[in-house]
């Protein structure tokens, strides 16, 4: 803008014809040789339709262009292009840079610059003090030239002055262009997302060798006071200017195809002057890093404002001494991590120890109790069982005791009442014996004398009293069924004597 | 009497002669010796009743003496 604003600048492509008013301002003489030369090509045409011919020599015509050139382009013009090649002749000094002017990547207008030896040196100085970047390819420049026609190298421009500041321009806008890109890919915080390994222990380092910055980084890690160690392994790359961005490259596309081996990569760049840090604000490199498979540290060392790498790796610091140190604080922070859990290992353990310590001291108070408890109820129990065999022995003797003293009364009473028992009976039996005795023997004479009685009434004399009498059939009494035969001879006897008859007739029933 | 019998052995038989001589179902000719038999059977019988208390308070006093604990 500011260039903008301080200069009436052309880009190579829009310095048409009607600028050309514009610039008549400055010199008058333009707007003439311009009609010159717009006139001599129909004086040519003029002479060809009338066949007769003009010929001019190919150095006639260049002069002629030299000399309107000359005219018409005496004053300097700013002008802004990209260096595509700069062509630096070391030998000579002189710089032969290819001009471009490219919209939407194609080229559109491209003319050879000059730069001479004497204005290379105050231009590249400038140029350099202001962008911090080198003087090189591929960068916009904002130059003061004057356009030149040679008849033996055609149209150049000789470049006396540079505009630092319009670059300075172009590569922010560069940048913010390159910052938007991976934004919009979502590239942008990929590689901060990734998670640092616990011990990034084996690292890749894009630097130079000889560069301070990774003697930096080496000396600072080997020296760690705790002794860690890093393994580092080298991948030798252009760390500014031309050529970087593809040497970077080159080196992360070789670590990414053994990403296995290493836990970081590290970009370590310093000491020297810090003129083609743009490198890092390239989208190619820029994309790169952001998108890498593994976690990238940088540690550029510069002191101008971070650029696109450094804001999308992983972790920036800005010294190699830096990245050291946060390696090592990984470490560190690592150790103290295993510091602690020893500690609180040794509390814990501790904690737990006491607590069953105290749990089986409690345990056992307890179990004291519980027994002396248990025993004394036990006691108590067997006490009480003991009375109760006591209470129940003493009560069963007492009851036998009481039945052996029943026993003893029933013994000792017993036989006294058998014997009076008996004595008594003895007794009835006497006195039966006194109330009956008279009664018993009356009895036997009254029996007696009934006896006598019947046996006096069966006397025969007593029935022949009473004027029976008594007939017997030789010598044996005649008996109901007796049945005597006539002329038998019969004996009755009668109270008073005996009469003898003979049977003379019968007479029976 | 014989040296073989127990203290259930006496009484039965002792509850025996108690009951024959209680229901008078005893004849005056073993009276005496039936008495004299129960007699004995009674004085063993207290013998063997003191003895068994004696015993069971000594064996219980014995108990008594070893309810210290030790720890």
């Amino acid at each position: 803008m500011t260039a903008r604003s301080r200069f009436k600048c052309y880009t190579m492509a829009t310095f048409p014809i009607e600028n050309c008013l514009l610039i008549s301002t400055k010199t008058c003489r333009f707007t003439q040789d311009f009609a010159t030369l717009q006139s001599q090509p129909a004086v040519m045409e003029q002479a060809h339709s009338q066949s007769e011919r003009q010929v001019y020599s190919l150095f006639d015509i260049t002069e002629s262009i030299t000399r309107m050139f000359r005219k018409h382009y005496a004053m300097p013009f700013w002008i802004r292009a990209e260096i595509s090649k700069l062509n630096l002749y070391p030998h000579s000094g002189h710089c032969y840079p290819d001009l471009v002017d490219r919209q939407q990547g194609k080229v559109r207008a491209q003319v050879r610059g000059i730069i001479w030896r004497d204005d290379l040196f105050e231009i590249t100085r400038k140029f350099e003090s202001v962008t911090r970047e080198s003087f090189r390819e591929g960068i916009n420049i904002m130059f003061l030239a004057y356009v030149r026609f040679s008849s033996e190298y055609g149209l150049s421009l000789q470049i006396t002055d540079i505009e630092p500041l319009f670059t300075l321009g172009e590569l922010a806008r560069e940048k913010l262009l390159t910052i938007e890109r991976l934004k919009k890919e979502g590239l942008f915080n990929q590689n901060k997302l990734l998670e640092m390994p616990l011990l990034p222990a084996r690292l890749a380092v894009i630097s130079a060798e000889t560069s301070k910055g990774y003697s930096d980084l080496k000396v600072t890690l080997e020296n760690n006071v705790s002794g860690y160690r890093f393994h580092l392994t080298m991948f030798h790359a252009l760390l500014q200017g031309n050529g970087a961005v593809e040497s970077i490259r080159r080196q992360l596309l070789a670590i990414q195809a053994q990403k296995h081996l290493f836990d970081a990569v590290l970009i370590i760049r310093g000491g020297g002057d810090e003129t083609g840090m743009s490198c890092y604000d390239n989208y190619a490199l820029a994309s790169l890093v952001a998108g890498f498979p593994i976690p990238v540290i940088t540690g550029i060392g510069h002191s101008t404002n971070e650029t696109v790498a450094e804001m999308v790796a992983a972790i920036n610091k800005i010294t190699p001494t830096a990245v050291a140190h946060y390696l090592i604080g990984r470490f560190d922070e690592f150790s103290h991590r295993i510091g602690n859990a020893a500690a609180m290992l040794e509390v814990s353990a501790r904690l737990i120890l006491q607590t069953a310590s105290d749990r089986f001291a409690k345990a056992s108070e307890d179990f004291v109790d519980a027994a002396f408890e248990l025993i004394k109820n036990e006691q108590q129990h067997t006490d009480m069982l003991g009375r109760e065999i006591r209470d129940n022995v003493n009560a069963t003797v007492f009851n036998h005791r009481i039945a052996l003293s029943r026993y003893e009364t029933g013994i000792s009473t017993g036989p006294a009442r058998i014997l009076m028992q008996s004595d008594a009976k003895i007794a009835e039996i006497q006195r039966m014996v006194q109330v009956h005795k008279n009664h018993f023997i009356k009895q036997q004479i009254d029996q007696l004398n009934h006896t006598e009685g019947k046996v006096k009434l069966l006397d025969p004399v007593n029935v022949l009293k009473r004027g029976f009498s008594i007939t017997r059939l030789n010598g044996k009494a005649l008996k109901g069924n007796a049945k005597p035969a006539a002329g038998d001879e019969l004996e009755t006897e009668t109270l008073s004597g005996k009469i003898f008859s003979t049977v003379f007739n019968k007479e029976l029933s | 009497m014989k040296k073989e019998i127990n203290y259930t052995q006496a009484i039965t038989e002792l509850e025996a002669i108690v009951s024959e001589i209680e229901n008078a179902s005893i004849g005056v000719d073993e009276l005496s010796e039936k008495v004299k038999r129960a007699a004995e059977l009674i004085k063993y019988c207290r013998g063997r009743l003191t003895a068994t208390e004696k015993e069971v308070n000594s064996i219980l006093g014995n108990l008594g003496n070893d309810e210290d604990i030790q720890e």
